[in-house]
């Protein structure tokens, strides 16, 4: 069985999330500034739905998801839904259709860090009471942090230079 | 019919809304659950679509946990063995105790227990340090003894601990008599590396005596055994004899003394003393 390279892309691209997850679970404490993560998972996951769109973002963020739910402590499901939430809004801004300058990715990076808290939160029923405390105190140092290494990330992995199908 | 053809095109047209849906949908229903059926769920999830995953974690967290167990027995396995070693050198030591318990009924004098901490090396061996001193009673000048026989006399003593010279020791002279003839020599070591007695031509001591102390030094009592005289052989002038003795405790090999407590009844002087002393050029120990 032959795969082409666009497809060999496809697949390596594909294993590089749940790799990130792992590095996630590995890797994001021991970098831990004052017991704040970044959440080395969603940079590059957001990357991921950049890169091909939507209904896999979508499938992706849901597995990812799920297995984070499993393995963590909290409630089943939370992880699951924030994932996919943002793997859908994120793959609307798919590169075929939309193209992003570095800036608005690390912008759109922090988003979807503070968004994926957000859902997350508030699936877990942590309470709606508790959610500015929790956004200030956790959610946004978190953001922080993630958008700084997505910084990183982002300029050593440049988005295409052109849209196409637009 | 048709109605269902038209909503399976179009789902498939809003195949990303649809799945979006779903998966929130699941999500959301899950998460309402209760902590049981939510641990039911984990559970088939890791025995069925992350069983892959759950296999290399249970993989690398058993791994892990080897690692530590290999870690943590090779901690314990050193304090073990340091433990041994202290053990087993109390087991000499109560060993030591014990044959000694045997001769202890025929010294007239209270004996105290040591352990030898080092050995000089600069002396040959000669000169050890035991682990008791002047707080226990040891003081200079008495003699040190083992359950088989003599060992040394102290030279000085600090508050816990005390210099010991041997039968090593090149300096060390202990006047001796046969068991046998009553004749008297003077056990000394050469080099360190063996023990000898000088004795005169007309002393009668033969291949096969036994030696014990004299006490007329008036360090060591009299009759504490000391060793068997091996092979003689003529000195140079034929004035003295010399024999090798094998000691019956072995000097380079003891680990457990005793202190007899019983000062010496003569002054023992040191020879960085006698030197000062006009016309003293040698003591009779």
């Amino acid at each position: 069985m032959t795969f082409s390279d666009d497809t060999k892309k496809e697949i390596l691209r594909g294993m590089l999330v749940p790799l990130a997850l792992v590095a996630q679970a590995t890797i994001a404490p021991l970098v831990s500034l004052y017991g704040v993560q970044p959440s080395l998972f969603l940079v590059v996951f957001v990357l991921f739905c950049l890169r091909t769109g939507a209904l896999p973002a979508v499938w992706m963020g849901f597995f990812c998801g799920m297995a984070l739910d499993t393995y963590s402590i909290g409630t089943v499901g939370a992880f699951s839904v924030a994932l996919t939430i943002v793997g859908f809004s994120i793959g609307q801004l798919h590169e075929r259709r939309v193209h992003l300058g570095y800036p608005l990715r690390v912008s759109l990076l922090g988003l979807a860090a503070l968004l994926h808290d957000v859902i997350w939160h508030l699936v877990s029923r942590h309470g709606l009471g508790h959610l500015p405390g929790f956004v200030l105190r956790v959610a946004l140092p978190s953001t922080l942090y993630t958008m700084l290494i997505g910084a990183i990330v982002f300029a050593l992995r440049p988005p295409r230079p052109t849209a196409r199908n637009w | 019919m048709i109605l269902l053809r038209w909503l399976a095109g179009l789902a498939f047209r809003g195949r990303e809304l649809v799945s979006l849906l779903v998966f929130v949908g699941f999500g959301m229903w899950i998460s309402s659950q209760s902590p049981q059926t939510q641990s039911h769920l984990r559970i088939a999830l890791t025995g069925s679509v992350l069983f892959p995953v759950q296999a290399i974690v249970s993989k690398v967290v058993f791994r892990r946990g080897l690692q530590a167990e290999l870690d943590r027995l090779r901690t314990e396995n050193v304090k073990l063995q340091q433990d041994k070693a202290v053990l087993l050198q109390l087991g000499d030591f109560q060993t030591s105790l014990r044959e000694f318990e045997g001769i202890r009924g025929n010294l007239r004098h209270p004996v105290v227990g040591a352990r030898l901490v080092s050995r000089d090396p600069l002396r040959l061996g000669g000169l050890w340090i035991v682990d008791v001193g002047s707080d226990s009673g040891v003081k200079e000048g008495m003699a040190v003894l083992s359950s088989t026989g003599l060992v040394g006399r102290v030279l000085s003593s600090s508050n816990t601990h005390a210099k010991v010279q041997s039968l090593a020791d090149p300096d060390c002279r202990v006047a001796v008599l046969s068991t046998r003839s009553m004749n008297p020599g003077i056990l000394h070591s050469i080099d360190g590396s063996g023990v000898f007695v000088e004795f005169s031509v007309t002393s009668d001591i033969k291949t096969g005596d036994t030696l014990m102390t004299w006490g007329a030094g008036g360090i060591f009592p009299r009759g504490i055994p000391v060793g068997q005289v091996g092979s003689i052989r003529k000195t140079p002038a034929n004035v003295l004899r010399t024999a090798s003795v094998a000691p019956f405790q072995d000097p380079w090999s003891v680990n457990a003394v005793f202190v007899l407590l019983r000062p010496p009844s003569l002054r023992v002087m040191s020879d960085s003393f006698l030197s000062t002393v006009p016309g003293k050029s040698e003591v009779r120990r």
